[in-house]
């Protein structure tokens, strides 16, 4: 649950402005899978990789490149999913999850 | 020295700054836990060194950037006050996304005084911060709190005068491990903070592992849809049989036999001068037996404003701010969230909706936490359209409890098609959103009565007052003849589309004043079950009373303008009355009632 301090340099310096922002999962075959947000299934941890540009909201909520972000319930309907980010607990609209890329440890 | 600077509470949403601004300022705002409580900002007066400084308690903002017009009011607060002195409260849990607000305003030259506030909880939760080395590496003094508790107000207030600025490029000095300096040149560069925050967050926060605890575990249960679900319909339907049940007992158990037994008959014999204007204003009718039909203000007036009302918003108020304190309101939120992207809105719009049932007024002004012009319209028309307050509930518990029920979730019903169709006619976006959820909390019995406590007061203040000149006006239309003139002139449209004889009429007029005055004023007109139904549903929706219609112009002057929010909110209504009216009808012949 608490979070691993040691990541925190892996992926931070991902840029949150527009530019560096797209640079989306390049670290594919290193034993990581790169996926989808709304791909993950409930209780599946992963990090955040890019986090869509012009979203400044999301990053000031604390989801941001580099954090560890854990799935907690999708709802139906294509309804929100809930996650669990930087010790608080964010609802995410579908296409927010969409939109979202992480990388899963296999 | 004679205007000091202002004291400014800023933070994200949900980390206490209501309840620090009451226990500084010795005020009494409302606090809960959902983000987006304060949606205005309230000021008092501060005793510092025997000098009086202003305070001010703004909306949270989770950037200097605003994404609604709640957030608007924080930052302009920031930008127009002259060198004021601002208390960034941090919820000491997640303290890394409140120390990047904090180096936002840092950024821009700002003096600062940290409240790491919710100490307590981060205690609980195994988070360990340094305070003195925080302050350190900020250069800002830092405080902990627990602004429900009170505790570290003190110091707070103490320190409050050596509030410091400090640039970011100091605060990389100080650091241990330099970060990226390359990126903190350009220092406003929000991955630079992030940086920054990364590494000051290492270096004063452990973290310990600690079980879930028991309100985690319930937090999850009840966002989880097959959890979440059937416990939130048994939460809805909990909150109506209380409130439903408790109204009834006060109004049917002591005010109705106080008022008819004792009040009315004494009144009615006791007050001189029967047969002339003013027995007719204060008393009514001399005869009658009960006092929802005397109507003279000091007999069904106050009956209903005290006897009637009064108990049914004590229970509801009641319920709401358990709701509101608890945490419970933004998994609601949640688990309606699809349900409400049919009709243009999301989840947080139940919020406003919430708040609707209590009174239609905070309602109407809590859209501002909403996003987008589009988005406010619709909420704030089909809230004072389709949502019933808690004053006309109660009116309604008490005339017609066996329909109350359905009427409520015909109006209901109404609210989503409604919302549907406006969806599609309205132009403008509905953007996703991200919303936060609090943990659930215990609430506290002090913050509940105080909310009640103010709460009530504004009702005796403001409401009170209104269902008296209410039945005032009302019987000064009789008196002059208006009222038969517009039964006349109704009397078509009333019966012939709607079924409804014209005696309804006062009750109509009425319903411009106060909702639950007109379902009360209802009772006194003889009709059939049916025609009863249609003629309450009618009145809920026809008109928003005088105090909403005031916030509306209010609010839709910030929301796409007073002519397109308040002439389309009028459009929707007419509309409303007639087609949802009419289905009712229609309803009513297939059913064989009407």
């Amino acid at each position: 649950m608490s979070d691993n301090k040691s990541k925190a340099e892996s992926q931070s310096s991902v840029g949150a402005n527009g530019v560096s922002c797209r640079r989306g999962c390049r670290r594919k075959g290193n034993r990581r899978q790169c996926k989808r947000l709304s791909d993950l299934e409930c209780g599946e941890t992963g990090t955040i990789e890019c986090v869509e540009c012009g979203r400044p909201n999301l990053h000031s909520m604390g989801v941001r490149p580099g954090k560890r972000i854990t799935v907690c319930t999708k709802h139906p309907f294509d309804g929100p999913v809930v996650v669990s980010v930087g010790r608080s607990t964010v609802s995410l609209s579908r296409s927010h999850a969409r939109q979202l890329e992480v990388t899963t440890e296999q | 020295m004679s205007q000091s600077a202002s004291v400014l509470l800023m933070g994200h949403p949900n980390v206490g700054k209501s309840a620090l601004f009451n226990r500084l300022a010795g005020a009494s705002i409302a606090e809960s836990n959902y983000p987006g409580t304060t949606v205005e900002y309230t000021k008092s007066q501060l005793r510092l060194n025997n000098e009086p400084v202003p305070i001010i308690d703004v909306p949270g903002t989770f950037s200097l950037e605003p994404k609604d017009r709640a957030e608007s009011v924080a930052i302009g607060f920031l930008e127009s006050e002259v060198n004021p002195t601002v208390v960034c409260v941090i919820d000491a849990t997640r303290i890394e996304r409140g120390l990047n607000l904090v180096l936002e305003i840092l950024d821009r030259g700002y003096e600062v005084v940290i409240a790491l506030n919710m100490w307590d909880e981060a205690r609980r939760k195994g988070v360990d911060i340094d305070a003195d080395m925080l302050a350190d590496r900020l250069g800002v003094p830092v405080v902990q709190t627990v602004a429900t508790e009170g505790d570290g107000v003190d110091d707070l207030r103490s320190i409050l005068d050596r509030a410091n600025s400090s640039s970011l490029a100091s605060i990389t000095d100080r650091l241990p491990s330099k970060v990226h300096d390359d990126s903190i040149i350009t220092g406003d560069e929000p991955a630079a903070r992030w940086d920054i925050v990364d590494t000051i967050v290492e270096s004063v926060v452990t973290y310990q592992e600690t079980d879930p605890s028991l309100s985690d575990q319930l937090g999850q249960l009840t966002i989880a849809p097959k959890t979440g679900l059937p416990f939130a319909i048994a939460v809805l339907y909990g909150v109506w049989a209380f409130f439903s049940s408790v109204a009834g007992f006060f109004t049917d158990g002591y005010f109705v036999p106080l008022f008819d037994d004792h009040w009315l008959p004494w009144i009615q014999s006791a007050f001189p001068a029967e047969g002339s204007w003013l027995y007719f204003l204060l008393v009514g009718d001399p005869t009658a037996v009960n006092s929802f039909e005397a109507f003279g203000v000091l007999t069904s007036g106050l009956f209903v404003a005290v006897g009637v009302v009064l108990p049914a918003i004590l229970a509801l108020y009641l319920v709401l701010a358990l709701l509101e304190d608890s945490g419970y309101i933004a998994r609601l939120a949640v688990l309606l969230d699809a349900a409400f992207h049919r009709i243009g809105l999301h989840g947080y719009a139940i919020v406003p909706m919430v708040l609707s049932f209590g009174c239609n007024v905070p309602g109407v002004a809590a859209t501002r936490t909403l996003e987008t012009n589009k988005q406010r319209f619709l909420t704030m028309t089909l809230l004072s359209v389709f949502i019933p307050c808690g004053a006309q509930l109660g009116v309604m518990l008490s005339l017609i409890p066996q329909y109350a029920g359905y009427i409520l979730l015909y109006l209901l019903v109404g609210f989503f098609v409604f919302g549907a169709v406006l969806n599609r006619i309205v132009p403008g976006s509905a953007p996703e959103v991200a919303v936060d959820i609090p943990p659930l909390r215990r609430p506290r019995l002090a913050n509940v009565i105080m909310k009640l406590s103010v709460r009530i007061r504004g009702f005796m203040m403001s409401a009170v007052p209104f269902v008296l000149a209410g039945v005032g006006i009302v019987n000064l239309l009789y008196l002059g003849g208006a009222v038969d003139w517009l039964a006349t002139v109704f009397q078509p449209v009333l019966s012939g589309w709607f079924g409804v004889p014209e005696e309804t009429v006062p009750a109509l007029i009425a319903g411009f004043m106060r909702k639950d005055l007109a379902i009360a004023q209802l009772s006194a007109v003889s009709m059939s079950p049916f025609q009863t139904v249609m003629s309450v549903v009618m009145v809920s929706i026809y008109f928003p009373c005088v105090a909403t219609f005031a916030m509306l112009i209010k609010e839709g002057r910030t929301s796409g303008g007073i002519i397109r929010a308040v002439g389309g909110a009028l459009a929707t209504l007419v509309a409303a009355l007639f087609i949802w009216g009419g289905l009712l009808r229609v309803i009513g012949i297939i059913l064989g009632v009407a």
